[in-house]
């Protein structure tokens, strides 16, 4: 229905603002053809990849340290509160002056969007854990590295698969702004230049294709999520 | 005693782990070793001298935009919520449609904002409201389905019609969820305003976040950062306060 009414309001409308749905098809068939779209989703997706495995890399292990020590917790547990509320787009000026505009400052903020979710949901399943497991395991003669392991990372795993979820869209959303705002380059630079020259159907073209991208990952996380931990009550964003 | 002591100590953890934050920021900054790194001392100046010559006055555009479109948000947000969860057909309707736009990263979505509205109020408004309205609606439903059934029986039995039932029944058990969409859509319209004007650079708080990060002027840029910070903690943490008094009986 929306398909429907979006075509007749591009026909009818004004035809600078709303392209119709068929004229948008086109310019995507256009973008594609030229390898120009295909390209930029090439670049664009070097920080998305980078930045998410760095975020597992360093989200999962930190999430683990502040459920385990209460310490650890009490002493990050306000910047992880600023960062979890704070639009991680302020920062992005800060990223881009200390590390220049290359691959390496998209990483970075992909990573500075996805890691606060991460590590909060992390920290959150460890702490869910039954205090009578490790005990048990302990107790039966369990090193501590089997203790983690084989108790606490398999309990903690729904609150982590949650958690990898909302990372990988908010990582999404790390990649595309950061390239409509302050380095144009990939789709984001195909997003800009179409607006540059009012060709509103290559804004809508391309953004279609980055919602896609947006929700394949998601529904790919939610898979995965479900496979891996079919019995849990999903979370939709840590609160 | 000791006890006391220990739980005033776990309190105040936090409190001096952020001062301690502050010093070393301090220190960092007067050593110059990053040259990204002001000192405090220079940011909170510059912070003063923007409050002073009127340059956070951009801040009122923001706040405008930012009130508006959360506004318009909680009222489309809790309503649509409300409808879905009392008839099946608008859930059936509206259901795919939510669930898209909950995947969809909304940021993705400016631009097209940006062609549809131009370089107008609207655009900001229709951003923030995109980034809001649907935990609204999400956690609306879920929190009208949990109405009890037999409440909802008795109610009827007594003669209650869908608005008073609507009003009297459903929306006070589902509070303590709508609240939490509430807060959660708070934190989203806070992001999506300025996302919005980060793109759109040219009004707002966005645009002296760009502008200085543009013109290298690392003093201000972090006064501007740290206007955000403020306005994200204490609008999050006000809501946090009133979701607690509104829903003490459950926590109690």
């Amino acid at each position: 229905v929306l398909l429907l009414l979006w075509e007749y309001a591009g026909r009818t409308g004004e035809r600078l603002l709303i392209p119709s749905f068929t004229d948008t098809v086109g310019a995507l068939a256009r973008l594609t053809v030229s390898g120009e779209l295909p390209l930029a989703l090439v670049v664009s997706n070097q920080s998305l990849v980078l930045g998410f495995v760095a975020t597992l890399l360093i989200g999962i292990p930190l999430g683990l340290l502040l459920g385990r020590f209460p310490l650890v917790d009490r002493l990050m547990s306000v910047y992880l509160d600023i960062s979890l509320v704070v639009p991680m787009v302020a920062l992005m000026p800060i990223a881009i002056v200390a590390l220049g505009i290359g691959l390496l400052a998209r990483v970075v903020i992909v990573m500075l969007f996805a890691l606060p979710g991460l590590v909060i949901n992390v920290r959150t399943g460890v702490r869910g854990v039954d205090p009578r497991l490790p005990e048990m395991a302990r107790a039966f003669g369990a090193r501590e590295w089997d203790v983690w392991w084989k108790v606490v990372l398999p309990a903690a795993l729904p609150a982590l698969m949650a958690g990898l979820r909302f990372a990988a869209s908010r990582a999404v959303v790390g990649m595309i702004i950061v390239e409509l705002t302050l380095i144009a380059v990939g789709v984001g630079s195909i997003i800009q230049m179409g607006r540059g020259q009012f060709a509103a159907d290559i804004v809508f073209a391309t953004t279609l294709v980055v919602a896609v991208e947006g929700m394949l990952i998601v529904s790919l996380a939610e898979r995965l999520e479900h496979v891996v931990t079919p019995r849990a009550r999903r979370a939709t964003e840590p609160a | 005693l000791r006890r006391t002591a220990r739980t005033a100590l776990d309190q105040a953890l936090p409190w001096l782990s952020l001062a301690a934050g502050l010093v070393l920021w301090e220190a960092v900054g007067r050593s110059r070793v990053f040259s990204f790194v002001p000192s405090l001392g220079e940011v909170l100046a510059a912070f003063w001298s923007m409050v002073q010559t009127g340059k956070l006055d951009a801040l009122g555009a923001t706040l405008q935009a930012l009130a508006i479109g959360y506004g318009l948000s909680v009222v489309l947000g809790i309503a649509t919520g409300v409808a879905m969860a009392r008839s099946r057909l608008i859930k059936y309707v509206l259901d795919p449609y939510i669930n898209a736009f909950m995947t969809i990263p909304s940021s993705a979505l400016i631009p097209v904002y940006l062609v549809l509205f131009g370089l107008g109020a609207e655009t900001r408004v229709m951003v923030v409201f995109m980034h809001a309205y649907f935990v609204v609606v999400v956690n609306t439903i879920a929190g009208a389905q949990t109405t009890p059934a037999d409440l909802l029986e008795m109610a009827r039995a007594f003669g209650a019609g869908e608005a008073a039932l609507v009003r009297k029944v459903v929306v006070p058990s589902a509070l303590p969820l709508v609240l939490t969409g509430l807060r959660l859509g708070f934190g989203r319209a806070v992001r999506g305003i300025i996302n919005g004007e980060t793109i759109l650079a040219s009004v707002g708080i966005g645009q002296l976040l760009i502008r200085y990060g543009r013109t290298f002027q690392m003093d201000y840029l972090y006064g501007v950062v740290l206007t955000i910070v403020l306005l994200a903690v204490v609008g999050t943490t006000t809501i946090g306060i009133i979701e607690r008094r509104t829903t003490r009986w459950q926590h109690a």
